[in-house]
């Protein structure tokens, strides 16, 4: 039951794995130069991904709540 | 039994990649799983990052002032023992200038739980040395290594009186959220020491340390640490005491401690006035005739008139 859906947009990801580094939850891995979110569940919505992301690929979505809620969690 | 969603829709403004997101994560999963009654449930938290939590959750929520949101439950909790209370507060909040309030909720054994956010620092102010911060210790914000001893949390929870006594880790959500169910779910005082990384100011208990650290108490078979009679208590105690000085290299998470034969405050006071807990104060006639209170507002600005003053609407 997880409370947070991330989006990476591989048209926009580098793979400079920032935002593997960055997840205290170890949400995202590397495949072939691209982000990943291999364990979206573990995500715990704290944007700490969104924040290093130098192209602005990720989206985290809470996924049980409003949805003019989302555009706070998109990055800009 | 219709899910419903405990998360408020404000902004939250916590640090990216905080640790109190991973706990916000699990209270909520918590409630979600429990179905609380919003209308029955309680947050109560003091000053700090971690005390803002009443606001991201969609239960009745008082923000209190540092340190005094034991003190705060404590009312609210005898005053109305339907509902269920849960406080949040720092490590500053609770074992630094509430520790008075900490020590006492022990020795009553009144039925909340207590879910401190423990990130080794005060963040809301900058990142000075906490009371869990060890001493010799160097974080970011400090000049010199920390200088004072840390307390241990679970020790002195266990001398104080607790009888559900728990560690959690703040990215481990699904683990802190059992935790916070059963914590709840306890008939007296339960703490729960969550182990919470500060991005900001706390550059040595990170995120990386505790993954790398952190093994669950449940999976060890020969690890039992419920006392069912009293003759089982100290032994119980001590042991669990002994385990929370495990700390470097390997730092356990679990329970450490439940005591099964400690009476609450509720049962306590029922003895002595039979009448409650089935007429509590929130029950109780606070009028005068059928809708006139004992104190009226053209009363209430009489008595206090010197005291009111005009603030300015923005
Ligand atoms: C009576 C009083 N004294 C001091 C302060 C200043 N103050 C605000 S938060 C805080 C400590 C916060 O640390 P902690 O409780 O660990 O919470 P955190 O921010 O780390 O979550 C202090 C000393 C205050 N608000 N009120
Ligand atoms: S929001 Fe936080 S937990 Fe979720 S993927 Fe990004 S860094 Fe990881
Ligand atoms: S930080 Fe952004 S660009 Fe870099 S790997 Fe992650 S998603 Fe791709
Ligand atoms: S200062 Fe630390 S505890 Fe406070 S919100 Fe930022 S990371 Fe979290
Ligand atoms: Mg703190």
């Amino acid at each position: 039951m997880p409370g947070y859906k991330v989006q990476v947009d591989t048209s926009k990801c580098i793979g400079c794995a920032q935002c593997y580094v960055a997840c205290p939850n170890k949400v995202f891995a590397i495949i072939n130069k691209k982000s990943v979110p291999v364990n979206p569940d573990a995500c715990v919505g704290c944007r700490a991904c969104i924040v290093k992301c130098p192209t602005n690929a990720i989206t985290i979505v809470p996924r049980d709540i409003y949805a003019h809620y989302a555009r706070f969690y998109k990055s800009t | 039994m219709v899910p419903r969603s405990y998360k408020t829709d404000l902004w939250i403004d916590w640090c990216p990649g905080c640790g109190n997101f991973g706990i916000l994560t699990a209270v909520v999963k918590a409630f979600e799983e429990l179905g609380l009654d919003p209308s029955k449930t309680v947050i109560v938290s003091g000053i700090g990052c971690s005390s803002k939590i009443p606001h991201f959750v969609n239960v009745n929520g008082v923000h209190t002032i540092h340190g005094r949101a034991i003190a705060f439950a404590t009312g609210i909790k005898l005053a109305n023992p339907e509902l269920t209370v849960v406080v949040h507060g720092g490590d500053g909040d609770l074992l630094g200038i509430g520790a008075g309030h900490f020590v006492t909720l022990g020795r009553r054994n009144l039925d909340i739980v207590v879910i401190m956010h423990n990130n080794g620092v005060y963040g809301l102010t900058k990142g000075q040395a906490s009371p869990t911060l060890p001493m010799g210790v160097k974080t970011k914000a400090l000049v010199k290594p920390n200088i004072q001893q840390a307390l241990n949390p679970i020790a002195l929870a266990i001398s104080a009186g607790y009888t559900f006594v728990a560690r959690g880790y703040a990215f481990d959500s699904e683990h802190l959220k059992n935790l916070i169910k059963m914590a709840i779910e306890h008939k007296g005082a339960a703490f729960i020491d969550v182990l919470q990384p500060c991005v900001t100011f706390n550059d040595v208990f990170t995120a990386e340390y505790y993954r790398k650290r952190v093994y669950k108490l449940d999976e060890q078979p020969e690890w039992n640490p419920v006392a069912e009679k009293p003759e089982e208590r100290v032994e119980k105690m001590i042991k669990a005491i002994e385990k929370s000085f495990e700390w470097g290299e390997r730092i356990p998470i679990g329970i450490f401690y439940i005591d099964k034969t400690q009476s609450t405050l509720e049962e306590r006071y029922s003895q002595r006035i039979p009448l409650y807990p089935s007429i509590h104060p929130a029950k109780s006639n606070i009028t005068r005739d059928v809708d006139k209170p004992l104190i009226d507002n053209n009363m209430f600005e009489k008595i206090f008139k010197e005291y009111i003053v005009d603030v300015e609407h923005i």
